[in-house]
């Protein structure tokens, strides 16, 4: 008399029940775990990406000022002017251990120069600039990494 | 015998509130990531606008001074911040003036307004010009104050998050022999 009563009714609250267990509960906070655990790396990767492109846009800045100033000096004055190379005080500030190598080599028409900055970093990225030097003094820097 | 445990419907007050703090600790840690997920874009974001339009700035203030024949720095302040005026051919000159967050690029001709362009650049930082010799050229800077010289926290937390730390354009004026200036001056 009394047994098909219940079991209806735990039927129906087995049906259209509104909480969790505990075993659903434990497997979200794996799955949340493991997804903080793998957007950590992201989170710093993220960081470092910002910082490499904005240490890469210092460099290439750096360069262009240097092969705007270098460019139009006459060929006497610029031996003189590679030996006294140095890399500004801005970038020296925001680029640690910065250091700028110049090369100058003969080309058909007159001179290719090729400046190359390198700074500590994990990665060892170095960026260079060659700019063509003419009688002239008309240039055509290109970038190249 | 029927096992009373297993048609029982109810939940004890241990179950109860292990549930409860498996919950709020889901939520919090919910929360969390999603706050630093949002805080990420928007500092990436801010971060790309200000590379593009520091590497914008120093592609078109290059481009300016190496056409410029002349070139002016302006030491008396104007409505428009003007900080410097390059002078081009064909009447045509180049100003670059600093407004709060931004700065205003102006080009005109005999005196008239023919165009603008705005570069944004963080709200505190400092802008310095000067103009330099052998060669002649123009260097300008563009910097976030150092956090020692920040005063109040909101000024300390904008210098903290200016990305990028800063530009320094430096571009040699090409000046033009006279008679070929005045060459193309005429054309």
């Amino acid at each position: 008399m009394f047994r098909p009563q219940t079991y209806r009714s735990i039927t129906f609250a087995c049906s259209s029940r509104s909480a969790t267990t505990v075993l659903e509960v434990i497997v979200s906070i794996t799955m949340l775990m493991a997804a903080l655990t793998l957007s950590l790396p992201l989170i710093l990767h993220n960081e470092r990406l910002l910082i490499e492109q904005r240490n890469y846009r210092l460099a290439l800045d750096e360069l262009s000022n240097q092969l705007d100033r270098l460019t139009p000096t006459s060929r006497e004055e610029l031996s003189l002017a590679l030996e006294q190379l140095t890399v500004s005080p801005f970038v020296a500030e925001r680029l640690p251990g910065a250091a700028l190598t110049a090369e100058l080599n003969p080309i058909d028409a007159g001179q290719r120069l090729i400046l190359s900055l390198t700074w500590q970093d994990p990665n060892e990225h170095k960026v260079a600039l060659a700019a063509w030097l003419f009688q002239d003094t008309t240039f055509a820097p290109s970038p190249t990494r | 015998m029927k096992n009373p445990v297993s048609t029982r419907n109810a939940v004890s007050l241990t179950e109860l509130l292990f549930v409860l703090s498996m919950c709020t600790l889901v939520l919090s840690m919910s929360g969390v990531l999603l706050q630093r997920v949002m805080r990420i874009e928007s500092t990436s974001r801010a971060f790309t606008d200000s590379e593009r339009s520091c590497t914008r700035l120093s592609h078109q203030l290059r481009d300016d001074i190496h056409q410029a024949v002349s070139a002016e720095l302006v030491s008396v302040t104007t409505a428009e911040g003007v900080f410097v005026r390059l002078q081009q051919l064909n009447e045509v000159s180049v100003e670059y003036g600093r407004k709060a967050d931004r700065l205003q690029r102006t080009i005109r001709k005999a005196n008239e307004i023919v165009a603008r362009d705005e570069f944004i650049i963080p709200r505190f930082a400092t802008v310095a010009i000067r103009r330099l010799q052998a060669p002649d050229r123009i260097v300008l800077l563009i910097a976030p104050p150092s956090l020692a010289a920040a005063t109040d926290a909101d000024r300390q937390l904008q210098s903290y998050r200016a990305i990028p730390v800063g530009v320094e354009i430096e571009a040699t004026l090409r000046q033009l022999p006279a008679t070929s200036a005045q060459r193309e001056q005429g054309s």
